[in-house]
């Protein structure tokens, strides 16, 4: 769905990025640093970090000011005039935004990830109000306002969106009168296929970060849904915007399941970190364990506050040393594709590491890199690139 | 950083012998995830055990003080910070005036983490014992010198960072508590007001001092950021009230103060400070001209307009930029 030149562009740079990381830390040779540089050229227009952040942040400022400049000088024209606006301004920011990536070529540059938000923003505010007018139950302009952040996500395909996409699915999911148990299939149900986007081939950088990001925000749906403490306060249900649905969804085995999934899940999640070796899973679990201890804490009290507070930070300080220690133990730093060190900053690098970075200064200067890409190796594709530029 | 585009390009510079056979099987078990780094999630455990165990105590001194009594309390903080600063004392590498290299994972964190408890262990003492008496604000002044020494012999950032808010914080604390009377004449807002000026100045100076002695000179970004963060929002706090001739001084002071960091802080390592800079010289400029316009739809249109002419102003400063670089 993202326009295949501009996949092409953010594959090549993520290989200079990765390229950049490695010379920084010394992994790689000026030569050879030049010679990838060389054969993954960038053809977008990129501003520095402070450029990127003003240009977001005067971008936000002069289209919300020009839309509060309509508004007024209209007196606010009633919430049909508010609600029309919205929607044009929805749609001028998504062309906005189509304009800077594609025929300006921009990329990293603030004002068009500005433009992505706002649209987003206009279109949930004409939308909002269009239902209202509308009497059209919150579900439909939800609907159809994750529908969009879906889209927009993968047409776009910004880590924010991806974000701000699956966190508007959950909210119009928790408008339905079973909006607990639809967090939990949809959350489960979309965690594995999200993760596999996020190292697949066929997806283009920020659309694989988008993936990654909407997989831990489903992650953490999953467990605010089986939580114990969030059954019993109906923080899931809490979220309905519409007071005529029905009242919070209960069922006769809930407690006992959510008691069960409360101890669980955190540790499921770990396990299931550990052997996919996928960090994001590996941290949901590290987070969700500290959160069912709290949970425990406040329906049957273990020990005073302060004495639980000082034993959790003593436990953790000592098995942090520990799984480190322990990993470091392993063959060359490391066990099952873990290591303790980083990877490539200064300090603390792995015994394999440091061989490679010894025997970069005995390695032989740098070829020209050949075109990185050949027919049945090393090619680009997939996200809707063509794989020759 | 699982990437299968970077996975397909070391394969393909390991064959055109861009990378050697080492690097190019390193890079490539990185990038297809096969080998993946636990350090950050070991850096978050180690700083999340370092708030519990700070917090823990905090519900201690306030909630258990019965279980132990107030001396008793007192010492066995002691002795938590002694056996912290001990085995950091114990694993630190000699002093030097440059960057120190941590010489374990957990060196920062339970620095940090004596650092924290002799802070609770002082404020304890203050507030139970009253050994300073009416002048009991001194006691955050102590404890920012005793942050900011053991920053220094240690070398740590976020203690260097933590002894300048706790001297800043002294500040606040004392003006609007035993300091009223010294500044009676210029009344609680001002007089905050000119203590964070003169706090921000004196950070600035620190950093400078630190870069010219070369004496701990990646200190330097951190108290200049600071400084500047906290000169810029003290001054930014008198645009909205008081006297007609303290109001533009305050506005007319940010603008120029905002242009000044802005054109100063150009390098692309400073682009924190840039942005701060240009952002305060924009509400500057925005406080001193906006009350010469219309409220209303020419307010909004007035602020729309001189945004996209600072986005304008800056593209074009970028682009020259990036045409004199070669």
């Amino acid at each position: 769905m993202m326009a295949p030149e501009i996949a092409l562009a953010e594959r090549r740079h993520e290989v200079r990025r990765a390229a950049r990381a490695w010379a920084a830390a010394g992994f790689l040779g000026p030569e050879s640093h030049g010679a990838i540089t060389e054969a993954y050229p960038d053809d977008r227009t990129r501003l520095p970090a402070g450029f990127r952040i003003l240009a977001f942040i005067l971008t936000l400022v002069a289209i919300t000011g020009s839309f509060g400049f309509l508004l007024l000088i209209g007196d606010g024209g009633g919430e049909r005039a508010v609600a029309t606006l919205a929607a044009v301004f929805a749609a001028l920011c998504a062309v906005a935004t189509e304009m800077q990536r594609g025929w300006l070529r921009r990329a990293d540059a603030g004002a068009e990830l500005a433009t992505a938000l706002l649209t987003l923003i206009f279109a949930a505010l004409g939308l909002w109000l269009g239902a209202g007018l509308s009497n059209a139950p919150a579900t439909i302009s939800l609907g159809v306002l994750a529908l969009a952040g879906l889209v927009l996500a993968a047409r776009w395909g910004s880590g924010v969106l991806g974000l701000l996409a699956a966190v508007l699915v959950l909210v119009w999911l928790a408008q339905f009168a079973a909006a607990r148990p639809l967090w939990i299939l949809v959350g489960a149900a979309s965690v594995v296929p999200l993760l596999a986007g996020s190292r697949s081939p066929a997806l283009a950088p920020t659309q694989r970060l988008g993936c990654w990001l909407a997989a831990g925000t489903m992650v953490l749906a999953v467990y605010l849904s089986v939580n114990l403490l969030s059954l019993d306060r109906g923080w899931v249900e809490d979220l309905r915007l519409d007071s005529a649905v029905a009242a919070a969804w209960s069922a006769p085995a809930a407690r006992p399941v959510a008691v069960a999934a409360t101890a669980l899940l955190p540790l499921l999640l770990l396990g299931a970190g550990w052997r996919r070796r996928e960090s994001l899973l590996l941290v949901a679990g590290l987070a969700g364990l500290a959160a069912s201890v709290a949970t425990l804490q406040h329906y049957r009290p273990l020990l005073p506050d302060a004495y639980l507070l000082l034993l959790a930070g003593l436990i953790t300080l000592a098995a942090t040393l520990g799984c480190r220690r322990w990993l470091r133990g392993g063959p060359g730093g490391e066990r099952q594709g873990w290591t303790a060190d980083a990877l490539f900053t200064g300090g603390n690098r792995p015994d394999t590491v440091r061989d490679v970075i010894g025997a970069v200064v005995f390695s032989p200067a740098a070829a020209a890199a050949g075109p990185p890409e050949r027919p049945g190796e090393g090619r680009f594709g997939g996200g809707g690139a063509t794989g020759s530029y | 950083m699982i990437s299968p585009d970077v996975a397909s390009a070391v394969r393909v510079l390991g064959r055109d012998g861009v990378l050697t056979p080492g690097q190019a099987t390193l890079l490539g078990r990185v990038a297809r995830g096969e080998l993946v780094s636990l350090y950050p999630v070991l850096q978050t455990l180690l700083y999340g055990a370092v708030l519990a165990i700070t917090g823990g105590v905090a519900l201690l001194l306030k909630d258990r003080v019965a279980d132990f009594g107030p001396l008793t309390i007192a010492l066995l903080l002691s002795l938590a910070v002694l056996a912290c600063l001990g085995w950091v004392a114990r694993a630190a590498p000699a002093f030097s005036r440059g960057l120190v290299e941590s010489p374990h994972i957990a060196f920062d964190y339970i620095l940090l983490l004596g650092a924290l408890l002799l802070a609770a262990d002082l404020a304890w003492c203050e507030w139970r014992f009253t050994p300073l008496g009416a002048n009991w604000a001194w006691h955050l002044c102590l404890v920012s010198v005793i942050y900011s020494a053991l920053a220094l012999r240690f070398d740590s950032r976020v203690l260097f960072v933590l002894g300048l808010t706790t001297f800043a914080a002294w500040r606040g604390v004392a003006v609007l508590s035993v300091e009223q009377a010294l500044f009676a004449w210029a009344g609680a807002g001002p007089a905050v007001r000119l203590n964070g000026i003169a706090c921000g100045l004196l950070f600035i100076a620190a950093g400078q001092a630190l870069v010219r002695r070369d004496f701990k000179a990646h200190f330097e970004p951190a108290a200049t950021l600071l400084g500047w963060g906290i000169l810029l929002l003290a001054v930014a706090g008198g645009t909205a009230t008081g006297p007609d001739a303290s109001l533009w001084l305050h506005r007319g002071g940010l603008l120029g103060l905002g242009l000044l960091l802005a054109l100063r802080s150009a390098a692309p390592a400073r682009f924190g400070l840039f942005v701060m800079g240009v952002l305060a010289a924009y509400a500057g400029f925005l406080a001193c001209t906006l009350p010469w316009v219309s409220s209303g739809a020419p307010s909004a249109l007035y602020i729309a307009l001189s945004a996209v002419g600072l986005l304008v102003l800056l593209l074009r400063v970028r682009a020259r930029r990036a045409r004199a670089t070669p």
